[in-house]
C-alpha cells in the first residue's frame, strides 16, 4: 500500500464512486455544518455533520484495517461505509449517538496513551487513562439512567478535553525528559482546571443574579397588589355605605340616598332623579 | 596592467604599514584572557539534576493545586445543579400559579355573566311598571357584552429542557466531528502519518525507527502504520481511532480545539436559556397579578351587580301596586319610592356597561 494513494482527490476520480456521490457530499460539508450548528436549532445540520463523521471515520477504519488503498476498494467496500453511515448516523436516536461518539472518544484515548507510552512515564499514562475510564463509568451511569443526557455529554466533553490536554502536554514536556513532563502535564492541568472553574463561577454568578432578582421581583409585586387591593377595597366599603343608606326605610331618604348611589356609580348627573321635582318631571314629561 | 600592479604594490605597503602598528603580543596576551574566561564558564557545570527536581517539585505543587482547583469547580458546579432545579421548580410553579389564577378570574367572570343575565329580567320588569305609570315611554338600557378574558401561554420547563438537550447535542454532534476533522488531516495529509510512525514507531527487529534512514525506514513505519498502530484496535470505528491516534500532536490539537468549541457554544446556549427562562418566571409573575388584579375587579362588580339586583327587587316589589295607576294622584312617599325605583334600575344598568381594565401584559 502506498500511503501516498490516501487523497480525496483520488477517492472522487474513482468510478466506483460514482454511487455514492452524495457521500462524499456530506463530506465536505462537515466542516461547515460545525459552524452551522452554532445558531441553528433545526436537526438537519446535525444529520449532515454525525453523517460526514461516521463517514470518515469509516472509511479510515477500513482502509487501515484492512490495508487497503480506497482506490483497491470493491463496489462492496463502499456500500459497508454506506452501511455504518446509516446505522450510526441515520438510523441511530441521537441519544445512541451520544454514546456512539463518546464511546470513540474512549477508544481514542487508550490509543493515544499507548502511542505515548514509550514518551512518557507510566504514572502519565496511567493518569491519561484514568480520564477514558471516566468517561466509560459515565457511558454506564447514562446507560443505566442515572444521569441526564445533558449531564451525560457535558461531562464526556469536560473528560474528553482534558484528556487531549494531558496526551497534548504529555508530549510536549517529553521533549525535555520525563521530570519535565511531570511539569507540563501539571501546569497544563492546572490550566484547564482553572478555565472550567472560571466558566463555572461565571455560570455560578448569573443564577445568583436570577433568583436574587426574583425575591426582589416578588416583594415588588406583593407591594403593588396589596396597595391595589387596599384601593379597591376603600371604593368597595365606599360603595357598601351608600347601598346600606340608599334603600333604608325612611322615603324621606331614599330618593336622595337612591340619587348618591346612582351618581357614584357613573349614572348621568340629567338622569338622576334627586327631589320629588325631578320624579314629577320624569313621570309627567 | 603596470598601473594595477602598481596599485597592489601600494597596498600592499599599506598593509604592512598597518599590521606594524597592531600590538601583536597585546592582542595575543587579550586573546588568551578571553579564552580563560571562555574556559571558566564551560567549566562550570549547571546542575542538571537540581533543575530537574525542581521541576519535578514545581510540577507536584502545581498538580496538587490543580486537584484542590478541581474540588471548588465540582463544589461550584453542584451549587449551579441546585440553582438551575430552583429556578425550574420556580418556573413550573408560577405557571401552574397562573393556570389556577386564571381558571379562578374567567369562572368569576362567568359568575358575572348569569348575574347580569338575571339582572336584564328585573330592569324589563321595572320598566314595564314605570311606563305603566309615566306619560310617555321610557327606556332603560339592558344590553351588555361578554367580558373578554385571554390566557396566555408561557414555555414550560418541558420546552426549555427540550431546548438545553438539543444544544447538548449540537455539542455531542460537534465532538464527534472533531474526531472526523483529526482523522481528515491524517487521511488527507499522509505525511502526518508517516511523521508520527517516524518519531514513535519501532521496526520488528525492535529498533526505534527514527534511528533508521531512506528505505529501510519508510518501510519499517509503514509496517508500523499497518500492523502496530492497530495492536490495540478492532475493525470499523475502532481502526479509525487508531489511525486517528496517529495522527498524534495534531490529532489532540483539532479535536481538542473542537471540544473547546464544542464546550463554549454549549455553555453559551445554557446560559441564553436561563437568561430567557429567568425573563419568562418574571412574566409570568407579572401576569400572575394581573389576573389577580382583574379577578377582585371582577368578584368586586358581582357584587356589586347582586347587592343591587336584590334591593332593586325589594323596591320593585315595594312599587308594584302602583302599576297603571294614574301619577297625578300619588302622595310624596309613593313619589319618593317611584323615585329611588328609577334610579336603583338606572344604576344597575350602567353596573352592566362595566368592563375590566386590563393593564399591558408582558
Amino acid at each position: 500500500m502506498n500511503i501516498n494513494d490516501i487523497n480525496i482527490e483520488k477517492l472522487k476520480s474513482n468510478p466506483l464512486l460514482a454511487d455514492f456521490s452524495n457521500v462524499f457530499e456530506i463530506l465536505e460539508k462537515v466542516q461547515n455544518s460545525l459552524l452551522a450548528l452554532r445558531d441553528k436549532s433545526d436537526e438537519k445540520p446535525l444529520t449532515l455533520l454525525k453523517a460526514g463523521s461516521v463517514f470518515v471515520m469509516a472509511l479510515v477504519g477500513k482502509v487501515f484495517k484492512e490495508r487497503k488503498s480506497p482506490k483497491e476498494f470493491s463496489k462492496s467496500d463502499w456500500r459497508s461505509i454506506a452501511d455504518q453511515v446509516a446505522q450510526f448516523a441515520i438510523i441511530q436516536t441521537d441519544e445512541e449517538y451520544s454514546v456512539f461518539v463518546f464511546s470513540m472518544y474512549s477508544d481514542y484515548i487508550r490509543q493515544s496513551v499507548s502511542l505515548l507510552d514509550k514518551k512518557v512515564s507510566k504514572n502519565i499514562c496511567n493518569k491519561i487513562t484514568a480520564v477514558a475510564d471516566d468517561i466509560d463509568g459515565e457511558t454506564e451511569l447514562f446507560c443505566k439512567g442515572e444521569i441526564s443526557e445533558v449531564a451525560y455529554i457535558e461531562g464526556c466533553l469536560w473528560l474528553s478535553l482534558e484528556a487531549m490536554i494531558k496526551l497534548l502536554s504529555g508530549y510536549l514536556g517529553s521533549i525535555g525528559g520525563e521530570d519535565y513532563t511531570e511539569l507540563a502535564v501539571a501546569a497544563a492541568s492546572f490550566c484547564f482546571e482553572f478555565g472550567r472553574l472560571t466558566l463555572y463561577k461565571r455560570e455560578d454568578a448569573l443564577l445568583t443574579e436570577y433568583l436574587e432578582n426574583q425575591k426582589k421581583l416578588d416583594g415588588k409585586l406583593k407591594e403593588k397588589y396589596d396597595a391595589y387591593i387596599n384601593d379597591l377595597n376603600e371604593q368597595q366599603q365606599h360603595f357598601n355605605d351608600l347601598l346600606n343608606n340608599a334603600f333604608s326605610a325612611d322615603f324621606r331618604t331614599k330618593l336622595q340616598n337612591t340619587a348618591s348611589l346612582a351618581l357614584s356609580l357613573g349614572v348621568p348627573k340629567n338622569e338622576v332623579l334627586k327631589s320629588v321635582e325631578d320624579v314629577d318631571d320624569f313621570f309627567l314629561n | 596592467m603596470s598601473d594595477l600592479f602598481k596599485k597592489l604594490d601600494k597596498l600592499k605597503s599599506n598593509v604592512e604599514g598597518v599590521v606594524s602598528q597592531i600590538d601583536v603580543e597585546a592582542l595575543k596576551s587579550e586573546a588568551a584572557a578571553i579564552g580563560s574566561i571562555i574556559t571558566d564558564k564551560v567549566s562550570e557545570k549547571v546542575d542538571v539534576e537540581d533543575v530537574k527536581s525542581k521541576a519535578a517539585a514545581v510540577g507536584s505543587i502545581i498538580s496538587e493545586k490543580a486537584g484542590d482547583i478541581r474540588d471548588i469547580a465540582i463544589d461550584i458546579k453542584d451549587d449551579i445543579n441546585e440553582k438551575l432545579t430552583e429556578l425550574d421548580r420556580m418556573l413550573s410553579q408560577t405557571i401552574t400559579e397562573y393556570n389556577d389564577a386564571f381558571t379562578l378570574m374567567n369562572d368569576k367572570g362567568l359568575q358575572l355573566f348569569i348575574e347580569r343575565t338575571r339582572a336584564v329580567d328585573i330592569i324589563n320588569h321595572s320598566e314595564i311598571l314605570i311606563n305603566s305609570i309615566a306619560n310617555h315611554p321610557k327606556s332603560i338600557d339592558s344590553d351588555f357584552e361578554e367580558i373578554k378574558l385571554n390566557r396566555n401561554t408561557f414555555s414550560d420547563t418541558c420546552s426549555f429542557a427540550d431546548r438545553e438537550l438539543q444544544a447538548a447535542r449540537n455539542a455531542a454532534g460537534g465532538a464527534g466531528a472533531g474526531l472526523a476533522a483529526g482523522a481528515s488531516v491524517a487521511f488527507l495529509a499522509p505525511a502526518t502519518a508517516m511523521w508520527v510512525a517516524t518519531t514513535f514507531g519501532t521496526a520488528s527487529t525492535g529498533v526505534a525507527i527514527s534511528t533508521l534512514s531512506g528505505a529501510a525506514a519508510t518501510n519499517a513505519a509503514l509496517a508500523w502504520i499497518g500492523g502496530g498502530a492497530l495492536a490495540a484496535g478492532g475493525g470499523g470505528m475502532s481502526a479509525g481511532t487508531a489511525f486517528l491516534a496517529m495522527a498524534g500532536p495534531i490529532g489532540w490539537s483539532i479535536a481538542g480545539a473542537t471540544l473547546l468549541t464544542s464546550i463554549i457554544l454549549f455553555t453559551a446556549k445554557r446560559n441564553k436559556l436561563n437568561k430567557e427562562k429567568n425573563e419568562e418566571i418574571e412574566a409570568v409573575k407579572k401576569n400572575i397579578v394581573i389576573v389577580k388584579q382583574m379577578d377582585a375587579e371582577i368578584n368586586s362588580l358581582l357584587q356589586n351587580t347582586m347587592q343591587i339586583r336584590d334591593s332593586l327587587g325589594n323596591v320593585y316589589t315595594q312599587n308594584l301596586p302602583l302599576f297603571g295607576q294614574d301619577y297625578s294622584n300619588f302622595n310624596e312617599e309613593q313619589k319618593h319610592n317611584l323615585g329611588a325605583l328609577v334610579n336603583a334600575a338606572k344604576s344597575l344598568s350602567v353596573l352592566f356597561t362595566k368592563t375590566i381594565e386590563t393593564e399591558s401584559e408582558e
